[in-house]
């Protein structure tokens, strides 16, 4: 994560807002293009795409073990837009995660991702495992 | 070209929570070892701002097999995997390795020409057609045609 005053005001926002729902969770941030994340072409820097979809990933902190990203068009300084997260499944091992830039209607990129969480004591946790614990976790509050 | 590749060391503002390389930073050091892999076929950051020429991705494909941590020495290597004849589109696959050799990550990008005037792609002017095929083929090297 190299966004640290982004992620600090995603963290602090964050506690104003609803909790996410733990069946199809869809985290959504409004952001907008500043200078540090152009390149020499003067548009948001790919790198930087998956540098926001880790913010929008702050509430798992998943490990990722794969992410695509496909480019369509360019977001440049001061255009605001919009990321989505969706977690639309899971196997055994891994969560499966779609990531979409959005310019008001728009799909200016869009990604995949798979991600594990992971335990120092256990290892790979698997997903089930997670929900499990997630679920238990809510109905006791 | 027999081979390019890049050697670093994972620095601080590397890691992440879990105290490993940041996926977004494989994604950083492969653009610095293209970068410099076009510098070294006379296409470097002065070379692309005369001919307003800058490359574009369409899309980064990441693969993460090991993780890595502070201190530890990697090298990238590069090879082109794909390309027009007319070099317009091109497809580079990256691969992360530790220092016992094994793969720690892998990154295929598909991209293209952008001129940086008209906002459109393009092809690569001619006299840089040579260095671009020069460089290191994957065993699974195709050109493309148009579609």
């Amino acid at each position: 994560m190299s966004l640290i005053f982004r992620m600090f005001w995603l963290l602090l926002s964050s506690r104003f807002k609803p909790r996410l729902p733990h069946i199809k969770p869809v985290n959504e941030l409004n952001m907008m293009v500043l200078p540090n994340d152009l390149d020499i072409n003067l548009h948001m820097n790919n790198g930087r795409y998956l540098t926001i979809c880790d913010l929008s990933r702050v509430d798992m902190f998943p490990i990722i073990t794969e992410h695509t990203m496909k480019y369509k068009k360019a977001l440049k300084l001061f255009q605001k837009y919009t990321v989505t997260m969706t977690v639309t499944g899971w196997d055994e091992r891994s969560f499966d995660m779609v990531h979409t830039f959005h310019v008001g209607d728009r799909v200016v990129a869009e990604g995949t991702s798979k991600g594990v969480i992971y335990s120092k004591k256990d290892g790979i946790i698997s997903p089930e495992q997670v929900m499990e614990t997630v679920e238990r976790y809510l109905n006791q509050q | 070209m027999r081979e390019f590749s890049l050697s670093f060391e994972v620095r601080w503002a590397d890691l992440d929570a879990n105290r490993h390389m940041r996926h977004s930073a494989y994604n950083d050091y492969a653009a610095h070892l293209r970068v410099k892999l076009l510098k070294a076929i006379n296409l470097d950051l002065a070379t692309m701002a005369e001919l307003n020429l800058g490359p574009v991705l369409f899309r980064e494909e990441t693969i993460f097999l090991r993780e890595m941590g502070l201190g530890e020495t990697i090298s990238v290597d590069i090879k082109l995997q794909k390309a027009r004849r007319d070099g317009s589109r091109w497809t580079f696959v990256h691969v992360f390795h530790k220092e016992n050799g094994k793969d720690a990550a892998r990154i295929t990008v598909d991209g293209a020409w952008m001129d940086l005037q008209k906002r459109k792609l393009t092809a690569l002017p001619e006299q840089f057609l040579p260095g671009l095929f020069d460089i290191p083929h994957t065993e699974d090297f195709c050109f493309e045609d148009k579609t």
